[in-house]
């Protein structure tokens, strides 16, 4: 079971809570959300990993597809609160090279203050 | 590994399969021989069981004997297809035996007699035989895919092993028939030991089967090898516009990967043949057996199925 939760915050940034397993199935759902989520023209996406225990390689292309997407739209897109197992996959794909990781989700947004990811 | 050294590997491996057949073909003679001079089930679940792996090494055979010759180049994409659908008629054929060895146990279950005739001394000395020749041909084609990392090879040695560990089973399931006679219990080993034999080609034909089957409708890549890609496409992130999306196809044991990639409308041609270069030599280091081609796409690959247009690099 997957389930997403995003929330707009005040600075415009927003805030996406993944919950579950990101398995091929879910990995669709969630590459239509974050294209919904592009087009709102937020400058700053965090991607809440705190609930998500399962990570296949299906939602790490969507996360890849996402990061280019948002590159191209001007939104940075961070990542937080991984969960042990699903950082082992997510660092053995390299994606710490394309992602900052961050261990909250209030280390994810103060580092937009302090224009770290833009 | 350079043209000759591969061509020579290629040799090799046919020269030991194509003596697995000789060897094969003999034992299922002295099987079948030893089964018609004796009442034992377990001999002809024996035979029946080494018919089954005779075929399976014919056709790796077969297979390496084409390649060698040059039949791999009227066939895109190899002919690694044909060992799958060889898998299912192999697969499908164990069930059949499996039904045989099952019927011929039940019934002397129900009417149990001893075994005896020359047949069991025909299918004593057999499987002692075999033993030893299955042991050593076991450990030269598991040198030989440690050396070439051929999965044909690897196969063909987990094979030969197997088949040793067997002809050790009936070997012992035999011989206690024959020596424990005067009771009257024993002449339920037989019967009883064919019923683990068909146990163990149930599992094989089972693997067999799921396996060919998913290879035959192009299942998709292992995670691991998923993430192998990924991975590659995360360490050139910079250097490609967008992933379109990746897709997969299986001939045998060889893989063939695409994948779609948009590039700056300013990067020139070599540039991007750069790219993918080295996203193709990387990944076919790390994946065994893959064949990877990138394609030039700009738009992802659900669309692009519906309406083709694209080019490769």
């Amino acid at each position: 079971m997957f389930e997403t939760q995003h929330t707009k915050n005040e600075d415009g940034s927003i805030h996406v809570l993944l919950k579950g397993a990101l398995d091929a199935m879910a990995a669709e759902r969630l590459e239509i959300e974050l294209e919904t989520l592009m087009e709102t023209g937020a400058p700053f996406l965090v991607i809440d990993m705190e609930n998500l225990h399962y990570l296949a390689s299906a939602g790490l292309r969507v996360l890849l597809s996402g990061a280019k997407k948002g590159k191209k739209k001007g939104m940075a897109i961070v990542v937080c609160s991984l969960q042990p197992l699903v950082f082992s996959v997510f660092d053995a794909a390299g994606f710490t090279r394309i992602f900052q990781v961050f261990k909250s989700r209030e280390d994810a947004h103060k580092s937009r203050k302090k224009g770290k990811p833009a | 590994m350079n043209h000759q050294a591969a061509t020579t590997a290629k040799s090799n491996n046919e020269t030991a399969t194509l003596a697995s057949v000789w060897a094969g073909l003999l034992d299922v003679s002295i099987c079948l021989a030893a089964v018609l001079a004796s009442h034992s089930v377990i001999l002809l679940a024996d035979f029946l069981k080494t018919f089954l792996e005779w075929i399976a090494v014919l056709t790796a055979w077969a297979a390496l004997w084409r390649i060698k010759h040059g039949g791999n180049h009227k066939f895109d994409y190899g002919i690694g297809k044909l060992e799958n659908i060889t898998g299912m008629v192999v697969g499908n054929l164990m069930i059949v035996c499996l039904l045989i060895i099952g019927f011929n146990a039940i019934r002397n279950i129900l009417h149990p007699a001893h075994v005896a005739g020359i047949g069991v001394w025909i299918g004593l000395a057999d499987q002692v035989l075999f033993a030893g020749i299955n042991v050593k041909l076991g450990l030269r084609s598991r040198r030989m895919a440690q050396s070439t990392g051929s999965p044909i090879m690897g196969a063909q040695a987990r094979l030969m092993l197997t088949r040793a560990a067997a002809n050790v089973f009936i070997m012992v399931a035999l011989g206690l028939s024959v020596a424990l006679k005067q009771y009257h219990w024993a002449a339920y080993i037989d019967p009883l030991a064919s019923l683990i034999i068909a146990a163990s080609i149930l599992m094989a034909a089972m693997g067999i089967l799921s396996s060919s089957f998913y290879d035959l409708l192009d299942r998709t890549l292992e995670e691991e090898s998923q993430i192998v890609i990924l991975r590659e496409l995360a360490e050139r992130f910079h250097e490609y516009e967008a992933l379109h999306g990746i897709r997969s196809r299986r001939s045998g044991s060889k893989v063939f990967i695409e994948i779609f990639l948009e590039f700056a409308a300013e990067k020139t041609m070599g540039e991007i043949q750069k790219v993918a270069a080295g996203l193709r030599r990387n990944i076919e280091a790390r994946i065994l057996n893959c064949s990877v081609t990138i394609a030039l796409a700009d738009r992802p690959l659900e669309k692009q199925s519906r309406a083709p247009r694209h080019n490769y690099a």
